[in-house]
């Protein structure tokens, strides 16, 4: 299998993001350079970024053809902790109005623990420690609107 | 009404005790939740925006800026503690603040960052109080053109920041002013990439953003490995500044004060700037650059001073032109308007004891942020003593309730998780993320002022070249630009880089 190389990946991102946006905007009133519509100067902002993203894949590949190593992290990528993480965010964003902050963010931080070295003990403390402590200073402190035991949970 | 008697109306305000109480409550919780990793001065401030809605005008608008101090404040704590810059000019102070903590002088680092402040906070209020009309005619008389080549120097500036290539930097940008383009075109109405989500209609939030790419992806890198973080075990040796560092420091928070008082009167980002263009000087006229990025007390000094500054001669455009400077201040017109004022020129005339009285309490503020902060730098380097694996749920659970707040929705939240992971490929990718964040800040003035320019000048481009200013901020960039691509130039960036990376 072919490893892709970074900057390779790296310019092709820009070059897709700009792609979508410049498409985008393309069909939105590009005006004239006297009165611009919408689509003028993201248009102009997306061929930009195309441009770098263009130069940027463009320089790679000509390393490549020489045969130059590629520049990638040696790291591993951590799948597992970082879903735990992303999961944990996405949990609370989709369940803390129904939820209520208490149990959405029990439970999120709960995930988020077990991304780290910590035992389940431990991963339990802090989902009760932050809980409570994110209650008192977001909550009630600060009026975060947000209900302590959502909709979802009412009898 | 001449100054004296005018600060005297004003102190009459400020010095009530009810005031005084509101500013230190103000600084307080502005320090405390601003201090918490991942939670900026953007976030703080919208969070603790509705505490001040059930208090008198000038009340609230005081307590407001308190926490505006605080936040400020608790923002650098973080940047130099944790590298978690709450917000892009904070990122400046992280380069050297957090090099200088794993030194083991994370207490000095604070010191600085506290008296730096304090000594712009000072001058740049009174600076505020006796210029604030003629100051503010500068600025009027900067048109959409000059704004226009104003804000491509900043952004520009911003790339001299960047450690890695150039390219990418340049990219970073381009790509953060596509992303601050989503949302309804001010001018026609029209909603651009919102994919017909109504909550993108006011555009991506900045505060999901920043937390993003900033707090979570940070995360994420350091999860990549397992072992021993040497981020957390920072012995502290002192809490105060030597002689020597005293003489060190002296000069730079003269300069980065001189530098803020400018960039902050500049409607558009010039709070952002000043950092920047203080870390840029310092480095430049340094007599050993290398230093830089590897804990020199100068890159702390000058950047927190010039952020102070600015932070309070941002008010400026605020206040006579109703012009929010920066997120925080857009976010202190939505406070005005809801205790039914409505900021810009009149102000100074139908409101002078608020006026008047918001001036004498900056000062106020500032004072009671250094009574409060430097016995307190103990318990903020104490931080350092948590252990990454019971931090990191913290910061998560934090930068939720922040992304949440904003627009009490869960679609804030969602949005962070987008850009924790977009960040975290970017860097990955070998991209620097300042750039990124000014590009977004300053992409929707940018092009504003972009199309009105070339409106007036019936669609010709060349009015850039017209002004003289303009013609001077361009030459600037080009000169940035051009230094940026010589190869000695390159060579010693790279050197400079290289050496701090490791």
């Amino acid at each position: 299998m072919i490893r892709l190389r970074s900057n390779t990946l790296c310019g092709l991102l820009f070059l897709a993001i700009a792609l979508g946006f410049g498409w985008a905007a393309a069909g939105y009133d590009l005006g004239t350079a006297r009165r611009m519509g919408p689509g003028y100067f993201p248009l102009l902002a997306a061929a930009i970024l195309g441009l770098f993203g263009l130069v940027i894949l463009g320089r790679d590949l000509l390393a490549a053809a020489r045969g130059a190593a590629s520049t990638s992290p040696d790291e591993p990528v951590p799948w597992r902790r970082g879903l735990l993480i992303i999961g944990a965010i996405v949990f609370f964003a989709a369940t803390a109005a129904g939820l209520g902050l208490v149990p959405a963010l029990a439970v999120s931080v709960l995930l988020a623990s077990r991304a780290g070295a910590n035992s389940w003990r431990q991963s339990l403390v802090q989902a009760v420690v932050l809980t409570l402590m994110c209650t008192v200073i977001f909550q009630m402190g600060l009026g975060l609107k947000l209900p302590l035991i959502g909709p979802w949970l009412a009898l | 009404m001449d100054l004296f008697q005018a600060l005297l109306t004003g102190a009459a305000t400020a010095f009530a005790p009810i005031n005084i109480l509101y500013c230190f409550i103000g600084v307080l919780l502005g320090t405390i939740v601003g201090v918490l990793p991942g939670v900026g001065p953007t976030a703080t401030v919208a969070l603790l925006l509705p505490a001040t809605f059930s208090l008198d005008p000038a009340s609230g608008i005081i307590m407001l800026a308190g926490i505006y101090y605080g936040a400020q404040y608790g923002g650098s704590t973080t940047a130099i503690l944790l590298n978690l810059p709450g917000e892009s000019s904070s990122a400046v102070t992280a380069i050297d603040g957090y090099r200088m903590a794993q030194q083991g002088r994370a207490g000095t680092a604070l010191a600085t960052a506290a008296l730096g402040s304090f000594f712009a906070g000072t001058v740049a209020t009174m600076i505020l109080a006796v210029a604030a009309p003629a100051l503010s005619q500068v600025a009027l008389q900067f048109r959409s053109v000059e704004y226009f080549s104003l804000i491509l120097l900043g952004l520009v500036t911003s790339v001299l920041l960047a450690h890695g290539s150039i390219l990418k930097a340049l990219a970073m940008i381009a790509l953060g002013v596509l992303l601050s383009l989503v949302g309804q075109d001010v001018a026609t109405g029209t909603p651009r990439f919102t994919f017909d989500l109504f909550q993108l209609y006011n555009g991506i939030d900045f505060v999901a953003v920043s937390v993003g790419v900033y707090g979570i992806s940070e995360i994420l890198r350091n999860l990549e490995n397992t072992g021993a973080r040497s981020t957390m075990v920072h012995a502290l040796s002192r809490l105060w500044l030597t002689r020597k560092e005293f003489r060190e420091i002296a000069a730079p928070v003269v300069r980065g004060t001189a530098l803020g008082s400018f960039f902050g009167i500049l409607p558009g980002g010039g709070h952002v700037l000043s950092s920047f263009a203080s870390y840029s000087l310092e480095k430049a006229i340094a007599r050993e650059p290398s230093r830089f990025g590897r804990g020199a007390i100068e890159g702390v000094a000058g950047p927190e001073s010039a952020n102070n500054a600015a932070a309070q001669t941002s008010f400026i455009p605020l206040l006579t032109l109703g012009l929010p400077a920066h997120p925080v201040m857009a976010l202190m017109i939505g406070a005005f308007i809801m205790q039914g004022i409505v900021p810009g020129p009149q102000v100074i005339s139908s409101e002078p004891q608020l006026f008047w009285g918001l001036i004498v309490s900056m000062w106020i503020g500032n004072l009671l942020l250094v009574i409060l902060n430097l016995p307190l730098i103990g318990i903020w380097v104490k931080l350092l003593s948590i252990r990454y694996d019971a931090l990191f749920p913290a910061i998560v659970a934090f930068s939720c309730i922040g992304a949440y707040s904003v627009m009490s929705s869960g679609f804030g939240v969602l949005l962070l998780a987008l850009f924790g992971v977009l960040g975290y490929v970017l860097v990955r990718f070998g991209c620097e993320l300042a750039p990124f964040i000014l590009g977004f800040v300053l992409g929707p003035l940018l092009e504003e002022h972009f199309r009105r320019a070339m409106m007036f000048s019936r669609g010709d481009p060349t009015v850039f070249l017209q002004s003289p200013i303009s013609v001077g901020f361009i030459l600037l960039s080009l000169l940035a630009l051009g230094a940026m691509m010589m190869p000695g130039f390159r060579r010693r960036r790279a050197e400079i880089f290289t050496s701090s990376d490791d």
